[in-house]
């Protein structure tokens, strides 16, 4: 069923060809029935995951696989505010497929619909919604426009019938506006005497009547014909607050009830494919909503029939805290079984939260498998470990791959950025098909606020939230907020991309939000004299660290060699290593050098980028002015610094080098020569792997 | 339901088809099982219950008729072991295949009763005895029994057809087809469409014509007319009157009907005196043989000539009523007058004999045998002891009984077996005859077709020499000796005998008087008498 150009999915088999056949009892890409998993109550599967983790994907591929074979409905919950609108919007998707009419659901939407007909606005609204459910569940043919017009029209005539013979009774001329409650039982009396027949709607008011206590309906007033249970349920719709809720309640029940009913015994023993639902976002309010009252209607207790539907829902982020009873189960858990049964009373019990994971190493060789020339062997590593396997980033990134090869074979079209071959490091300065490029086109993506995205590029150069602070006060970031770094990392939290912002880390801890934001600053810098080039804020920063104080030492290196002045870097170090004596001290220097390395490189406009080499030793005759030491110092920091960078290649020569220059200068030290052999030792493996150099313990 | 099979088939949909392929296949099964021809010994084939087809060896039929079947397959491969596998000195000896086509088996209401059934295969049998006991090729008896109503024929058409291609030992035709009903026409027809040359050797309504069906016996227009030259001799008190059956698909009794209607109607006044009955032989269509009207009729009319246009089976139960009928007047004799083969035993039981007396009725019946015959020999014709030594034999192993001949069943099969053994032998000698100064016989020998038979057949054998009237060729049978005429335009005898001698018999036969002239077919078309067929020494 895969067609090229459909996306394919990577690393989503478990939940695509295991967990959903076993659920809807219908196999993903093949015409064969699955033996279901669960016989009668059927888990709610929630997919988590950050931005860009594929969970609309994920919905999609489904969608596309199980459309036409299923009853299916696909509904992006933050699209709609209410649930009385996702309920229409399931009714529409579902009923054609289902082959039911929703007779317990229907008229509780209509009442609903109906009660907000008090305007002639309000009415025009409520036929049109009532038009659409009635097309969808094959109750009318037409078009909506048409059916809303003819359905208006009879609703007008009852009012004003009821009008005449409210003011024969001597109800007086202020009925000249027809009430939400009259529109109500005119548009369920057009329900109940067009579209059922009598016998068949007793039960179903019978329904709507044991749910809402008969005494009100004296108050209520002129209900007629048994329909107070549908009028109070609009009644109650109105009101809002906790009544709105429970009316809600009541209309997901009969959703529930009514799919329950449509599965004939015949369609049960047969195992024909269940009713299949995916619920997008449901991390909005409607969404959640709508999540939690299909739970509780799942966790009644007591419940002998269940309903046949399968639900998959997706949210931002993990599941929600107060979900304490939900099974959690990783992708690779789905492939044989969920092990999923209703342990507890609490409606979360019947959540099964499965987290979206990244990509593995090997998927994203899989995704560039497609590309027109030889690829750089190292360009797959490279570009899972810049984007930690997110499978939004990858797939944009792969897909600027493969269309700069196929635009370099093709000779004709007009070269595209980065010029020369496309190695690991120029990965970030690819475009997008569309144009824009790589990082700014990820970055709309997982930051969606443009205003909040604006602000956060230059706040992730600085080191942590004061730092962070002070660069925002610099640079005049405004807003109508008080603190805009402040404001940057609430957004960040609220956006799911973390739980809390350390004071001590940088806004962005995502280390690849992290890497997109410094590349795009660097991408995005106006030159060196604007204020907010590139060198402006190293600057900055790094004064702002100097004048914060001893400890900060460090980051103002970093921020030394940030702004691409690596002989400074090497000059304070080099002084130090001459100087100090103690072995703390020399932790601290190692710590120093390899924190400082860890500088971001400066954009490539002003700065050539000629690290590896420097570490290499080939530009070692520009500095015949300093002695072997320093020489050494800086061939090491290049070295480090360039294997810093996520994209770099730990070359094996480069590794060892990183060993030997430790090792050099461990001889040429009078006290250092423990702590710096060890950090010879250890560091060469730890850049290779691309670990965090470890500082040798004392 | 509603949906494409795009989401496959679950437990049911697999159950249903499954289930549906098996219960029609069941179902398949069930009907082929109720219908197929099932397997009969003797390699015949089951239909409707019954075994028809050909065959050479023994089958299941009416038990009385065990022993013969036995014999006849007995005999058959003796023949062919003579020719496929020679004893050790003698010479091969070909042969040939005559087809016996009638019932096997018999019911209350069968073509032909189990006695008839008997008689005839034990007619024929011992013609296939004398014909393979001379020299000259030897003759397998085939049985082709085709259903007890004789409705059954088709499928053994077919394989007789078949058998026409054999080279070695061919079909040289086909005897029996007992009785004068539809299907028997339609099977007659068939045959001669196939060029099959066919004899009915008991066949005597005049309409069973086809151009290669030969009959044996003289048909009812001219028995009726033995019949007229009996009445013309014993005028008796001239009161006709007509008894027929009245089954309408009865091709016998409608063709005597209205034979007997033309030639005496007019003179009896039979068109209002007269009665019908169903007869018991035919689907049934009521209660037969009711002759109560018939018998209170007669009476009441004083009718002393009594035609019978029917079945010999129905005619005692004619004379039972007549003689329990208490309008009778018993003082004057009552002829009945029928036509037939012969007197069927059943009619000459001891009781109806006494009836017959107690109410002065005498049977005149003009036949193709009579008794008188065998009791007489003097009167016999020629080819009748020859046929004699042989059945004779056969009479105690098979338990034929003392009436066995009285019928003619078994003179007229023997009969019709030598007619066309002959026709074989003559074809055979005259197709391997000694050519050129050779005076050997052509090696290997020249098997004649059905088509050389049927010629030799047709070739007219009675020959008018000027100052008398010459047989040659004639078959010199148990029934007299009689020939076939080639058919012409003016004067066309439709392959019924020539010459065949018709005796009118009177039963119970008076004492003292004497036997009524004999009767001979066709023999008013030639200029002088049919050369006799008994060597009388006092003639």
């Amino acid at each position: 069923m895969h067609t090229s150009e459909t996306p394919r999915l990577y690393a989503r088999d478990p939940l695509l060809h295991s967990l959903l056949p076993r659920l809807t009892g219908l196999a993903y890409a093949e015409r064969a029935r699955v033996p279901w998993e669960h016989d009668k109550d059927l888990p709610l599967v929630l997919l988590t995951g950050r931005h860009g983790m594929g969970r609309t994907a994920v919905l999609r591929a489904l969608e596309r696989h199980y459309a036409g074979r299923l009853p299916l409905a696909l509904v992006d919950t933050a699209a709609c505010a209410l649930v009385v609108e996702l309920l229409e919007e399931l009714v529409c998707s579902l009923a054609p497929g289902l082959g039911r009419r929703f007779p317990l659901l229907l008229p509780g939407l209509i009442s609903v619909f109906a009660s907000h007909g008090d305007t002639a606005d309000g009415r025009g609204r409520a036929t049109t919604r009532i038009a659409r459910l009635l097309i969808a569940c094959h109750l009318e043919s037409g078009t909506e426009a048409n059916v809303a017009q003819r359905w208006a029209g009879r609703l007008r005539t009852r009012l004003d019938d009821a009008s005449r013979a409210g003011a024969g009774a001597g109800a007086g001329g202020a009925a000249s506006r027809p009430g939400a409650h009259a529109v109500t039982q005119a548009a369920l009396a057009e329900y109940f005497e067009r579209y059922t027949r009598s016998r068949a709607a007793a039960p179903l008011r019978q329904w709507y009547q044991e749910r809402y206590a008969e005494s009100e309906s004296a108050t209520t007033g002129a209900a007629a014909d048994g329909q107070d249970g549908v009028v109070r349920l609009a009644d109650w719709f109105r009101r809002g607050g906790d009544y709105r809720h429970a009316a809600e309640q009541t209309l997901v029940h009969a959703f529930l009830e009514d799919i329950a009913a449509s599965r004939s015994k015949w369609q049960r023993l047969n195992r024909d494919p269940r009713p299949l639902t995916l619920l997008d976002n449901t991390h909005s309010p409607a969404g959640a909503r709508l999540v939690d009252l299909i739970l509780e209607y799942r966790a009644r207790p007591g419940t002998t029939h269940h309903d046949p539907l399968v639900v998959v829902a997706t949210r931002l982020g993990d599941a929600p805290p107060e979900a304490t009873e939900a099974v959690h189960r990783e992708l690779p858990d789905l492939v044989t079984s969920t092990r999923w049964r209703r342990t507890g009373h609490a409606p979360s019990a019947g959540l099964l939260v499965v987290p979206l994971t990244p990509l593995s190493r090997d998927d994203i060789l899989l995704m560039l498998d497609a590309a027109s020339a030889p690829l750089h062997p190292y360009l797959a590593s490279a570009l899972h470990t810049l984007t930690g396997g997110h499978p939004l980033a990858s797939a944009v990134l792969c897909d600027a791959v493969l269309d700069h090869t196929r635009a370099t074979a093709s000779r004709g079209a007009a070269p595209r950025p980065p010029e020369g071959p496309l190695g690991p490091r120029n990965l970030l300065e690819l475009t997008t098909p569309d144009g824009p490029s790589v990082t700014q086109a990820i970055l709309e993506r997982l930051l969606p606020s443009p205003q909040q995205r604006s602000r956060l590029v230059p706040l992730s150069l600085a080191r942590d939230s004061t730092a962070a602070q002070a660069l925002a006060a610099h640079l005049r970031l405004e807003g109508p907020e008080q603190l805009p770094a402040n404001a940057a990392a609430d957004y960040l939290e609220a956006e799911h991309w973390q739980h809390d912002t350390p004071q001590d880390r940088p806004l962005a801890a995502d280390p690849l939000l992290h890497t997109l934001l410094v590349h795009e600053a660097r991408r995005t810098s106006h030159g060196a004299d604007s204020r907010r080039g590139w060198q402006e804020i190293h600057g900055f920063l790094r004064r702002h660290h100097t004048t914060r104080g001893e400890d900060s030492e460090a980051d103002a290196l970093r921020h030394t060699l940030a702004a691409g002045d690596a002989k400074t870097v090497v000059a304070a170090l080099s002084e130090e290593f001459q100087s100090e004596q103690d072995r703390q001290s020399a932790l601290r220097w190692l710590n120093c050098l390899s924190y400082a390395a860890t500088a971001p490189a400066p954009p490539s406009a002003d700065w050539d980028d000629e690290r590896a080499a420097m570490a290499a030793g080939a530009h070692d005759d520009r500095y015949h002015d300093i002695d072997e030491i320093d020489r050494c110092i800086n061939r090491l920091l290049h070295g480090l610094w360039y294997l810093s960078d996520a994209l770099a290649e730990p070359e094996a020569d480069l590794c060892d080098d990183i060993g030997a220059e430790l090792a050099f200068l461990s001889l040429r030290h009078q006290t250092w020569r423990a702590v710096l052999s060890q950090a010879a030792r250890t560091w060469p493996a730890a850049v290779r792997d691309k670990r965090p150099l470890p500082l040798p313990e004392l | 339901m509603f949906l494409s099979r795009r989401n496959g088939f679950g437990p049911l949909d697999k159950a249903i088809a499954v289930l549906v392929p098996l219960v029609l296949i069941a179902v398949g099964v069930v009907v082929y099982l109720a219908t197929r021809p099932e397997d009969c010994a003797g390699g015949l084939a089951k239909r409707d219950g019954q075994c028809v087809g050909v065959t050479d060896s023994a089958f299941d039929a009416n038990d009385d008729i065990k022993g013969l079947i036995r014999a006849v397959a007995d005999e058959n491969t003796r023949v062919e072991k003579a020719w496929e596998s020679p004893k050790k000195g003698q010479t091969r000896i070909p042969y040939g295949r005559i087809a016996l086509m009638m019932p096997f088996t018999s019911d209350d209401s069968s073509a032909m009763t189990a006695p008839m059934i008997r008689r005839a295969l034990a007619g024929a049998h011992a013609a296939q005895l004398r014909a393979n006991s001379g020299g000259g090729p030897h003759y397998q008896l085939l049985m082709a029994p085709d259903g007890k109503d004789l409705d059954k024929w088709q499928p053994v058409v077919d394989d007789l057809e078949d058998l026409t291609d054999d080279r070695e030992s061919p079909l040289v035709g086909v005897m029996g087809l007992p009785s004068s009903t539809p299907e028997t026409r339609d099977a007659m027809r068939a045959l001669s469409d196939r060029r099959i040359a066919t004899v009915g050797p008991v066949i005597t309504s005049a309409d069973m014509n086809a151009p290669y069906f030969f009959k044996t016996s003289p048909n009812n227009d001219l028995l009726a007319d033995a019949l007229g030259q009996y009445l013309k001799k014993n005028r008796g008190a001239g009161k006709g009157f007509l008894v027929f059956d009245s089954r309408p698909d009865d091709v016998y009794s409608r063709n005597l009907q209205k034979l007997i209607e033309k030639k005496f109607g007019a003179k009896y006044g039979l068109r209002k005196r007269s009665a019908s009955f169903l007869g018991s032989t035919g689907p049934d269509a009521g209660i037969p043989q009711r002759f109560q009207s018939a018998a209170q009729k007669i009476c009441v009319t004083d009718s002393d000539t009594v035609f019978f246009a029917g079945r010999d089976q129905d005619l005692p139960a004619l004379v039972k009523r007549l003689s329990q009928e208490p309008s009778c007047d018993r003082s004057r004799p009552v002829r009945i007058l029928k036509v037939g083969i012969g007197l069927d035993p059943t009619l000459t039981t001891p009781e109806l004999t006494q009836m017959l007396r107690d109410t002065k009725t005498t049977m005149v019946a003009a036949a193709s045998v009579t008794s008188e015959w065998w009791r007489n020999k003097s009167t016999a014709p020629d080819g009748l002891g020859g046929f004699l030594s042989v059945f004779d034999k056969l009479k105690k192993p098979h338990g034929l009984g003392e009436k066995s001949l009285d019928d003619g069943y078994a003179i007229m099969y023997h009969d019709a077996f030598m007619l066309l053994a002959n026709a074989f032998d003559r074809s055979y000698s005259e197709a391997n005859e000694p050519t050129g100064g050779s005076t050997r016989t052509p090696d290997p020998a020249r098997t004649p077709t059905k088509d050389d038979v049927y010629n030799t057949l047709i070739d007219a054998s009675i020959v008018d020499t000027g100052d008398s009237t010459r047989c040659i060729g004639c078959l010199q049978g148990a029934a007299g000796t009689y020939g076939f005429e080639k058919s012409s335009d003016t004067d066309d005898t439709d392959q019924w005998p020539v010459c065949k001698p018709v005796p009118v018999i009177e039963y119970p036969a008076v004492q003292g008087r004497k036997a009524q002239d004999t009767f001979r077919t066709f023999e008013k078309t030639f200029k002088h008498p049919c050369p006799d067929d008994v060597t009388r020494g006092d003639s």
